[in-house]
């Protein structure tokens, strides 16, 4: 199109498109240059907000985390009233909060706040695409969204559940050992061979679910057509997706993998590099729309919470002691103001950390 | 001694012009006259004398009844002379009376110089005149009004000799009811001619300074006082400090009847004055002479500059000489004003009140040819678009616009104005007749053929909207700057805080990811709070403090870049407002309007002109919209012109990397290096 209709009113449209395939593929400079091909067109337009907040994600994948900022900034100065300007707005916060100022994680208590001893052994969490937490409660075997401090009963009645992700349509998906699948009530499992011991899962945007598997060698993706494939990894302890790919830990070979989009590594940093001292297990791992990763970690000389950038440094790390907080955390997740969350199973509560 | 020829060059001049010979011409038939009597007073030169005045009376005698005043007067006087001259020679004598006969037919009232005719003469002429002529008697009641006989004026005299037969007389005088009155004159006899007039109404008697002020009476113009007043205004004068020929004429306003007035004298640079005529002046009928006025100036100071070289003031079409123009004194009013540059052209309708001054910037705006409706085909709505493409004028203000020259065409005014470069931009109404009815294709375009087209319906109520609304549009070419990039960052410092900054900002000691608390003293919250200042503080400093340590820095303008394709531009009338902005321009200013040309020029596809102009951008800054993004263009250029430009692409991403500080778009886009980067990856093999 980009050739045949040069002078075309979607010309925009189609560079914007385009720069979203070269996301996809893994090529940031790539779809860097689309954006901005696309944001030029017309820079009062309705794809140019869109474009520059694509752009500035494309450039902090390229790692220029300043020129990233900037076009952040530039979408709040072109187009303050815009929705885009207001997800700039976040994103900025947690890229300067995270990756520039790095202030020390202090625990502020139980949260919402004054809640205390009021779930039923909280083990997973996972977000929506509004940001809302769904949590699974071992106890009742059920999942339950989290809104305005109360818990409202979502998806299928599983017990056992291992791993858990919340679909686009707000429903959670549930996997119980031995390949069980729970997607909607009405449906019933469904079988995934090859999985044993689900310890990790999430959809991608392609609609492909990825789940890790604590006794099997393998990372098995289930296609939206209903096809699963594998991909020969180490047994993962924990599963979370980041924007090109994901981030899995292999207690094993104790290493964190960031994985590219088709399921392979393209960095390994191993546990506890660049800290005081190391860890042995990771619990659980979540990520941010920016690609910070927060991981809950045990064993050795570290049981805390460490912070990881997209590009697998540390950036924040606390022990749980110093932090003044005592439980068997079992999952956690980042919020909007790029906060911590995490799930005590054992006090049936809910920590927040900033 | 031989007299040379009569000349026949006046008599062939004068039967060129009828009905009066031309003043030139009367002036050479009075010297003649003169001449003539000399030749008969001094000279005793009957023979020279007889000729010249035979030579005015061919001048003039054709003419016969249709003179008046002075040529009239000569043609009697000629007459008179030769009878005069005629009655000297005895063989001659015949003539004589045949010339007091045409006198008297043409001239009732002439009564020859007795002291030149002899007494033979004279009597010959009284007794013509006795058979010829009868008499009437007039008597005028009011005096001083105006007589008409057979519908010509006359001086209101006691006794007019008329030809025989019947003869219709008016008298008229202002405030008065004219009367008609038929008068049958015999020959020899003498009748009556009684006029008594009856008051219908008042007068007002005005005098004004200046002669030719426009009067008013009861919001209707009556005419200009003209002419000049009488040694007799003297005593009304003085107190006024003016002379009596200083005032004008009297001017008689008549038909005033009963009741209140207003009368309002204007005159062109004076302030206009406004009375209420009161009752008492109007009833009982009467004629009143007011006190004379006297006008006063009313002027205006006006000074014109203009940025761009070679400006030419024009006020309402009269020349004012090369710009600048300071303190220019005019006379307070409506002005349409033109600046003529040799490219481009101002216009403003203004107004320069009395006592103020009035300042102009001009600059040079493209010069918009409205070359009409293409074709003389009949469609609906023709007349509502011809309409509306007439009255453009006055709605776009960032254009002056050149209306349609009537009889041209538009392929002629096109190939007149692609030679005389009398204009930037043309417009063309183009009808488009398809199955759903007639649209129109308004296309605008420059004389190198960058054309825009827009679709319009001619039965809109506003058809020529979309246009209108694009040509009084220009994107922002700069914003003010500090010279460093900021940030809003919630939950930490309050304020904007810095990303990056000029090395030479820096050096002041500002520091990255730190807030600017207070600018000017005051508190700003966030970035747009500290764009708003900056716009009012544009070539001033600031001081911001950080961190609770003051800095004064200097807010300048950094350069914008224009969009490629927007929807809301007209981009043909971007590209020539930029070409005249960039010849009164200079330094990094110049350079940003040339970058920006090439965009518009990109837009059009013109990548080869755009290359030209890009090759001749040079920045001082190398900060934002600078020398490396116009490299990264050159680049984009030679890849749209073919592969056989490829290397040189090449060469200019490379170059466009050498500028790290280098953006697109503006001072806070994206980094030119990455993306020329990039298109350097995507060009190797």
């Amino acid at each position: 199109m980009l050739d045949l209709y040069p002078e075309h009113p979607a010309i925009a449209e189609a560079r914007y498109q385009l720069g979203l395939a070269w996301r996809d593929e893994g090529n940031p400079r790539k779809a860097l240059a689309q954006f901005v091909e696309a944001f030029r067109q017309d820079p009062a337009g309705p794809i140019a907000p869109k474009a520059l907040l694509q752009a500035a994600e494309a450039l902090d994948q390229s790692g220029d985390l300043n020129g990233c900022l900037r076009l952040l900034q530039l979408v709040r100065n072109q187009a303050p009233q815009s929705p885009e300007a207001a997800e700039a707005g976040w994103r900025i916060n947690l890229r300067v909060k995270h990756r520039i100022f790095r202030p020390t994680p202090k625990n502020q208590g139980p949260w919402p706040a004054g809640k205390v001893k009021w779930l039923k052994t909280p083990i997973l969490m996972a977000q929506n695409a509004d940001g809302e937490i769904v949590l699974y409660q071992d106890d009742l075997g059920q999942a339950f969204l989290l809104r305005g401090g109360e818990l409202t009963a979502v998806g299928a009645k599983v017990p056992n559940i291992k791993a858990m992700f919340v679909a686009p349509s707000g429903v959670p998906w549930l996997a119980q050992p031995k390949a069980s699948l729970y997607r909607d009530e009405a449906l019933g499992p469904v079988p995934i061979p090859g999985v044993s011991a689900p310890s990790g899962m999430f959809m991608d945007r392609w609609g492909t679910v990825w789940l890790a598997d604590a006794k099997n060698p393998q990372l098995t993706l289930l296609g939206a057509d209903g096809q699963a494939r594998s991909v020969p990894s180490p047994a993962l302890n924990a599963l979370a997706p980041l924007r090109d790919g994901a981030v899995a830990a292999s207690d094993a070979n104790r290493t964190l993998l960031i994985l590219d989009a088709a399921g392979q590594p393209k960095l390994q940093v191993p546990y506890g590099k660049d800290m005081p001292a190391s860890f042995r297990y990771v619990l659980a791992l979540a990520t941010d729309p920016t690609g910070n990763i927060a991981g809950l970690v045990e064993g050795g000389d570290f049981d805390g919470v460490v912070v990881w950038g997209p590009d697998g440094a540390v950036l924040r790390y606390a022990t749980f002691r110093a932090l003044g907080i005592s439980g068997k955390f079992r999952s956690l997740v980042f919020d909007r103001e790029g906060g911590l969350i995490l799930a005590d199973r054992s006090n049936d509560l809910l920590v927040r950390l900033d | 001694m031989r007299r040379p020829p009569p000349t026949l060059l006046v008599p062939a001049l004068l039967a060129l012009f009828a009905p009066a010979p031309p003043a030139a011409a009367q002036d050479a038939l009075k010297e003649s006259i003169a001449q003539a009597k000399a030749l008969w007073t001094t000279s005793g030169d009957r023979d020279g004398a007889v000729a010249k005045f035979e030579m005015v009376l061919a001048a003039l005698e054709p003419k016969g009844r249709s003179l008046e005043g002075e040529p009239l007067g000569m043609l009697c006087e000629t007459y008179a002379w030769l009878a005069v001259l005629d009655d000297r020679v005895p063989e001659k004598r015949p003539n004589a009376a045949k010339r007091l006969e045409s006198l008297l037919d043409l001239a009732p009232d002439y009564d020859i110089d007795r002291t030149l005719a002899t007494s033979r003469l004279a009597a010959v002429f009284d007794a013509l005149r006795a058979a010829k002529l009868g008499s009437v008697q007039f008597s005028f009641q009011p005096e001083g009004g105006l007589l008409k006989v057979d519908g010509r004026a006359v001086a209101p005299v006691a006794s007019k000799r008329l030809p025989p037969g019947a003869h219709l007389l008016s008298y008229a005088k202002p405030g008065f009811e004219t009367q008609e009155l038929s008068a049958t004159v015999a020959a020899g006899a003498a009748t009556t001619a009684d006029f008594k007039l009856s008051r219908v109404s008042s007068t007002l008697t005005v005098f004004v300074h200046p002669s030719g002020a426009e009067v008013f009476f009861d919001g209707k113009s009556l005419g200009k006082a003209t002419g000049q007043a009488g040694p007799e205004l003297s005593p009304h004068a003085e107190p006024l400090g003016l002379k009596p020929e200083e005032l004008s004429a009297a001017f008689v306003i008549g038909d005033v009847k009963a009741g209140k007035h207003t009368l309002e004298l204007r005159a062109g640079c004076f302030k206009p004055v406004k009375v209420e005529i009161a009752e008492t002046y109007t009833a009982p009928f009467a004629d009143h002479t007011l006190a004379p006025f006297k006008l006063l100036p009313s002027k205006g100071a006006l000074t014109v500059t203009s940025a761009a070289p070679g400006g030419e003031l024009f006020l309402n079409g009269q020349g004012y000489g090369p710009l600048p123009q300071a303190a220019l004194a005019v006379c307070s009013g409506a002005y349409d004003l033109v600046v003529k540059y040799s490219s481009g052209g101002y216009a403003e309708r203004i107004v320069v009140p009395e006592d103020k001054s009035v300042r102009i910037e001009a600059r040079p705006k493209p010069r918009l040819a409205v070359l009409g409706i293409e074709g003389a085909d009949e469609f609906m709505g023709r007349g509502a678009l011809a309409q509306a493409i007439a009255a453009l004028g006055p709605r776009v203000s960032e254009v002056a616009c050149l209306p349609t020259r009537d009889g041209e065409t538009p392929a002629e005014a096109l190939i007149r104005l692609q030679a005389s470069k009398e204009a930037e931009l043309t417009f063309l109404a183009r009808p488009l007749r398809g199955p759903g009815g007639t649209q129109v294709e308004l296309v605008l375009a420059t004389l190198d053929g960058e054309e825009q087209r827009f679709l319009d319906r001619p039965l809109d109520s506003d058809p020529l909207s979309v246009l209108v609304q694009r040509l009084n549009r220009r994107p922002p070419l700069w914003e003010p700057s500090l010279g460093v990039t900021l940030l809003d960052v919630a939950g930490f410092e309050a304020g904007p805080h810095v990303l990056s900054g000029d090395p030479a900002v820096m050096k002041e000691g500002i520091r990255p990811f730190r807030a600017f608390a207070t600018v000017n003293g005051k508190a700003v919250p966030d970035v747009a709070a500290l764009r708003r200042i900056l716009a009012e503080s544009v070539g001033k400093t600031v001081q911001v403090t950080q961190m609770g340590v003051p800095s004064e820095l200097k807010v300048d303008l950094s350069p914008l870049e224009i969009p490629l394709n927007s929807a809301a531009y007209a981009y043909p009338f971007l590209l020539a407002d930029l070409r005249l902005k960039a010849l009164a321009a200079k330094g990094d200013e110049q350079a940003a309007l040339k970058l920006n040309q090439a965009i518009a020029l990109m837009h059009f596809r013109r990548f080869d002109k755009a290359l030209e102009l890009l090759r001749e951008v040079k920045f001082a800054s190398d900060r934002g919209v600078s020398t490396g993004t116009a490299q990264y263009y050159m680049g984009l250029c030679l890849l749209r012109l073919g592969s056989v430009y490829t290397p040189d692409a090449i060469n200019a991403f490379t170059l466009a990397m050498n500028h790290p500080l280098a953006t697109l778009f503006g001072p806070d886009g994206p980094l030119v290096a990455p993306l020329a980067q990039q298109a350097l990856a995507d060009l190797k093999p």
